[in-house]
């Protein structure tokens, strides 16, 4: 066999289960969108937009969207923020980043569920430790998972959970900046905000702005924690699109509509998954 | 001099500060998982034990499955064998495409990278309800196989690029003579390529695992029979009943945690280092 010919031959593995995974689901799920496509349906028949009609004029939709949206932003925006913060922090040259780098991964690799579990019993109204620090400050024990404020409370989870990991990459980011800049930047006088403000985050700003794109399109998507936190509740307040399809497919039953939901979900991914692969293009060459 | 003492003690109050919001949460999983109900439930809550006992993972082994139907140690194996099959194939799979992108000169390569790439940024969740009618037409609903199946091309990806970067900085040298000596692509891959990989194959595993083992919304979708429950997935049953029993949901969450946690802490540099590399790559 010629050499050409076994390099194609080693991708075949890997081709055959993202065909089975991406590829196939990925047009079926857009074949479902245009069909009557329930549980109950024996045959499913073509209906052109009409499942894209009914999800679109459907309030739920449009609340699991902005709860989406606002999930995503809150979530992205702090994870970064604190994540640069705690990396600028250990960037300095002391003890704590070896500690802090060997635990920085721990919340990243447990599994949601688990963290799910964690956090609902330190949210716990009744017995949590949150509530005993609000109490023992004087105030009033408060429903961290309530109508009011479910969704500030996963996207809080969520942030704990990624921005150790988010620290990481930028320390290897701040890591890879030259030492002589800083140095001929102090000598010039700069004050430690200058050096930041006009030397390190400028520097930065390519990985930051590529990690930030990756973090939306995970956190958007992101249904293991939100789901075991609160499946969406109470009242609809933490739904966001993924748990609505889901809900649609085993509440409701109905494959096209979550079809459907799930084409929106796939555009909204796709077009921020260009903007990466355009920016990181222009990043490298 | 004063400046230099107050900046570092500042500097120490805000790395224990930051320790202490990662690592509070998981002391406040782990410890109450010892306490029996009385001191569980205490209000205001005992910061350290006063008394520790085991009662609630005897009841999670024990008493639960004869009463309630939960058996931990069930999902825990159905986790196991679901999860290690898989990153198995995730392994082969991976390796083997990771060295035709290393090595191979062929037309259409960044054509190929650029696909897996993208298959990487769109996330299993996207492709639940397909997959779902795919896995009920080949009735394999609440069958292990069929996350055997589905698993391994959601990980896949990233570990190709895993192990593309890692087999691009083995020397050529190497293999251009056994290639001079008659051997095939397959003795090279088996032979030379994998035993020099020690560290890539630990990092592929390991990140599979732990991925699998984590994952909530395939198993969710596909496994929620009680006999075929990951561990997961069983945990999510746990919380979703009416009345949750906190003593059993924190043993067992606390059991759900340990894979992931031994194997990052036995494996945390190599784990560390493939992921900074693979995603360095992408």
């Amino acid at each position: 066999m010629s050499r050409k010919r076994s390099h194609w031959f080693l991708l075949t593995p890997l081709g055959a289960f993202l065909l089975l995974t991406y590829l196939y689901p990925m047009f079926y799920q857009i074949l479902l969108s245009f069909e009557e496509h329930t549980l109950y349906t024996v045959e499913p028949y073509f209906v052109g937009l009409r499942n894209y009609v009914t999800v679109l004029h459907d309030p739920l939709f449009s609340t699991a969207l902005k709860n989406a949206f606002l999930w995503t932003a809150l979530s992205v925006f702090f994870q970064i923020l604190l994540g640069l913060f705690a990396a600028l922090l250990l960037h300095v040259p002391m003890r704590g980043y070896r500690i802090f780098r060997n635990l920085s991964l721990l919340p990243f690799v447990l599994p949601p569920v688990a963290i799910a579990v964690t956090w609902k019993w330190l949210y716990n109204p009744l017995y949590g430790l949150i509530n005993y620090f609000v109490v023992l400050l004087g105030g009033a024990p408060v429903n961290f998972l309530g109508r009011n404020l479910a969704l500030y409370s996963v996207t809080w989870v969520n942030i704990w959970k990624a921005f150790p990991f988010y620290a990481l990459f930028i320390l290897a980011g701040l890591q890879s900046i030259s030492q002589d800049v800083y140095e001929a930047a102090y000598i010039d006088g700069a004050t430690s905000y200058g050096v930041f403000r006009y030397i390190t985050l400028p520097l930065i700003r390519p990985l930051l702005l590529v990690m930030a794109l990756f973090a939306t399109v995970w956190t958007f998507n992101y249904f293991d924690l939100i789901y075991s936190m609160t499946q969406g509740g109470p009242g609809h307040t933490t739904e966001i699109l993924a748990t609505l399809a889901y809900k649609t497919v085993f509440l409701k039953l109905r494959f096209d509509h979550a079809a459907t939901i799930g084409v929106f979900m796939f555009l909204i991914n796709f077009v921020v998954s260009l903007v990466i692969l355009s920016l990181s293009r222009r990043a490298t060459s | 001099m004063k400046r230099r003492l107050s900046s570092t003690m500042l500097y120490y109050v805000l790395i224990v500060l930051l320790l202490g919001v990662i690592l509070i949460p998981i002391y406040w999983l782990i410890m109450p998982s010892f306490l029996p109900a009385s001191e569980m439930f205490a209000f205001p809550p005992h910061l350290l034990p006063r008394s520790v006992t085991l009662k609630n993972y005897y009841d999670l082994f024990v008493t639960y499955p004869k009463t309630v139907t939960i058996d931990m140690f069930l999902y825990l194996r159905n986790s196991f064998i679901a999860c290690g099959a898989a990153s198995g194939i995730v392994l082969v799979i991976s390796v083997l495409a990771g060295y035709a992108l290393a090595r191979g000169a062929f037309r259409g390569k960044e054509t190929v990278r650029t696909t897996i790439l993208l298959t990487q940024m769109m996330p299993a969740v996207l492709f639940f309800i397909p997959i779902y009618l795919l896995m009920k037409g080949l009735n394999l609903i609440n069958n292990l196989l069929a996350l055997i199946l589905i698993y391994p091309g959601m990980v896949a990806p990233f570990s190709t690029f895993i192990s593309e970067a890692y087999i691009v900085n083995i020397p050529q040298e190497i293999e251009e003579s056994a290639l001079l000596d008659g051997a095939t692509t397959g003795t090279i891959l088996f032979r030379i390529i994998l035993p020099l990989s020690a560290p890539m194959v630990v990092a592929i595993l390991i990140y599979s695992f732990v991925w699998m083992w984590n994952d909530l919304i395939i198993s969710l979708v596909l496994c929620h029979a009680n006999e075929v429950r990951t561990a997961s997935v069983g945990l999510f049953s746990f919380i979703g009943a009416a009345t949750v029993e906190w003593g059993g949901l924190l043993a067992g969450t606390v059991l759900c945690i340990l894979p992931p946690l031994i194997l990052f802490a036995l494996f945390q540099r190599f784990i560390i280092q493939g992921i900074l590399a693979g995603s360095l790559k992408a």
